[in-house]
């Protein structure tokens, strides 16, 4: 069983997934904004990363946090879900970060589709586990 | 050619400075090469004599042992008094080294010297008239380069401002999407968590509303889902599209092995021809997936259970890469094939045949195909079935 730390600013995507999560067996920990993920995750001690991409202030918060996690020392080696409502097809987010547009190529993953159907997450969570 | 450049260098004296001396000297002068060193006339008052001392040319009065007889230098010698004895003295002492010019020869070649003056002059009026009007031109020209060039200014400036103005529409609209799709997202989790059990069990009656209202998220977030995905498609540009080289045989079967699950539910058979040389195309894999899954699904969604679907890979003779899905199914009518790549455009039939569309798939895939600069195109019999097909570029 794994420690799932989330990273999302919607209160009931974070619901769900506990839900789901716990009677699976996990510990789930999680934060709504999009600060210091770095630091956060590695004191809950995540196993796993399923982290959001659009939060109130910033469009594209969820791809440089994605950046961030794997930049740093100690968070590097955890894998990342990214669960957001925004698509993956084609450079979607070209449209979100005018940054980069190379923002296609995240240092993730997995990358999946809100609403994800509980079985699916569940087999997502324990292929990366 | 000029006079100027077919004329030698010379040195020149003329005798006998009348009409015809002063007549010669005038066209001599006027001549480069021609040198006129020396003129003689026992009037040192005669119109060509005046003109000859002014401009620095030594003027003899007489003729007999002077300088035209003694300069070794000079090569051509004018006799225009038109007497005999004069001409043959000048013959006597100069014949060895210099050509002598009688009269009547001078007055021929003064003629043909001055005829050819006067093209000279007229070709120049000419130079200077179309000289005149290249400038002209070049002027007007210019004028109208610089307001081309304040037009194009102007356009660019209208273009860029356009762009702006889309990319700002497509960022709304990707937002305002967002904003839809995100509680939407939840609602169909609280569903689905409801309905696996995760909070006790339900009367058959409530799980069957439960299983409705799950059906009805599932069509809304698509059409949301694909929304998102036209208003991203349509957000970038041709030049921006990041492209790679693919094997588009390894796309399209990747793509049907996603939708194995629902072609098996259908008891569909998918056949694939597409020879043994792979297909090589310059694309989006991802786009080109997603128009795959588009046109797949489409078939799929539109045929009777157990009715085939062919895909077609190949290369035509002009060497483009082209694929098709044909399917057997409830085809479109003549009348709307035109709309069949519009926006929310859908026939009843297809709206009876299934309800979970969102009229947006055809929309898309003609955006893929065009950021793709690929052309799609097709062929229906209603009733019978149709035929989707995408060409590549060269």
């Amino acid at each position: 069983m794994g420690k799932i730390y989330v990273i999302d600013d919607d209160p009931d995507i974070i619901d769900f997934l506990t839900l789901v999560l716990e009677k699976e067996g996990h510990s789930v920990g999680f934060q709504t904004d999009e600060q210091n993920a770095p630091k956060n995750a590695a004191t809950f001690g995540a196993d796993l990363i399923i982290l959001d991409v659009i939060f109130p202030e910033n469009d594209s918060a969820g791809f440089e946090i994605a950046r961030e996690l794997k930049h740093s020392n100690q968070t590097k080696k955890i894998p990342i879900i990214i669960l957001s409502a925004v698509n993956q097809m084609g450079n979607y987010s070209g449209s979100f970060s005018n940054r980069d547009k190379n923002d296609i190529y995240l240092p993730i993953e997995e990358f999946t589709e809100k609403p994800i159907e509980p079985a699916k997450l569940i087999k997502i969570v324990q292929k990366l586990l | 050619m000029s006079i100027q450049q077919s004329f030698p260098h010379s040195s020149i004296a003329i005798v006998g400075m009348g009409k015809g001396g002063t007549s010669i000297l005038k066209l001599l002068l006027q001549i480069t090469g021609a040198t006129v060193k020396y003129i003689c006339d026992t009037n040192p008052k005669t119109e060509g004599m005046i003109l000859g001392s002014r401009i620095g040319i030594t003027c003899l009065t007489e003729l007999k042992g002077s300088d035209v007889v003694r300069d070794r230098s000079l090569n051509l010698i004018f006799e225009a008094t038109g007497k005999k004895d004069i001409f043959e003295y000048l013959q006597e002492e100069v014949a060895t080294y210099c050509t002598v010019i009688g009269a009547v020869g001078a007055r021929v070649i003064y003629y043909l010297l001055d005829g050819q003056q006067k093209i000279t002059e007229e070709l120049q009026q000419c130079k200077l008239i179309l000289s005149e009007k290249v400038m002209e031109r070049t002027e007007e020209l210019e004028k109208s380069n610089l307001e081309l060039q304040r037009q194009i200014n102007d356009y660019q400036e209208l273009n860029k401002k356009l762009h702006q103005i889309n990319e700002e529409k497509t960022k709304y609209l990707v937002n305002a999407t967002h904003q839809l799709k995100a509680p939407f997202a939840a609602i169909q989790s609280y569903t689905e968590l409801l309905l696996d059990g995760y909070a006790d069990t339900f009367s058959e009656k409530a799980e069957s509303i439960l299983r409705k209202m799950k059906d009805r998220c599932i069509l809304l977030s698509s059409s949301i889902k694909e929304m998102l995905e036209l208003a991203n498609l349509n957000s970038f540009l041709e030049e921006n599209l990041q492209t790679d080289t693919e094997n588009l045989d390894t796309i399209l079967q990747k793509v049907v092995d996603s939708l194995h699950p629902l072609i098996k539910r259908k008891h569909m058979i998918v056949t694939f021809h597409s020879g043994k040389r792979p297909h090589i195309i310059r694309c989006n894999k991802k786009q080109i997936e997603a128009l795959a899954q588009i046109l797949l699904e489409n078939a799929v969604n539109y045929s009777d259970p157990g009715m085939p679907i062919d895909i077609l890979i190949k290369k035509d003779k002009g060497g483009r890469i082209l694929f098709s899905v044909s399917d057997k199914g409830i085809g479109i009518d003549k009348k709307n094939l035109q709309n069949i790549f519009k926006e929310y455009f859908r026939t009843n039939r297809g709206v009876q045949k299934s309800y979970n569309g969102s009229g947006l798939g055809l929309a898309i895939a003609k955006r893929i195909a065009e950021l793709h600069r690929s052309d799609i195109s097709v062929d229906s019999i209603s009733g019978e079935g149709s035929v989707f097909k995408i060409e590549f570029p060269k």
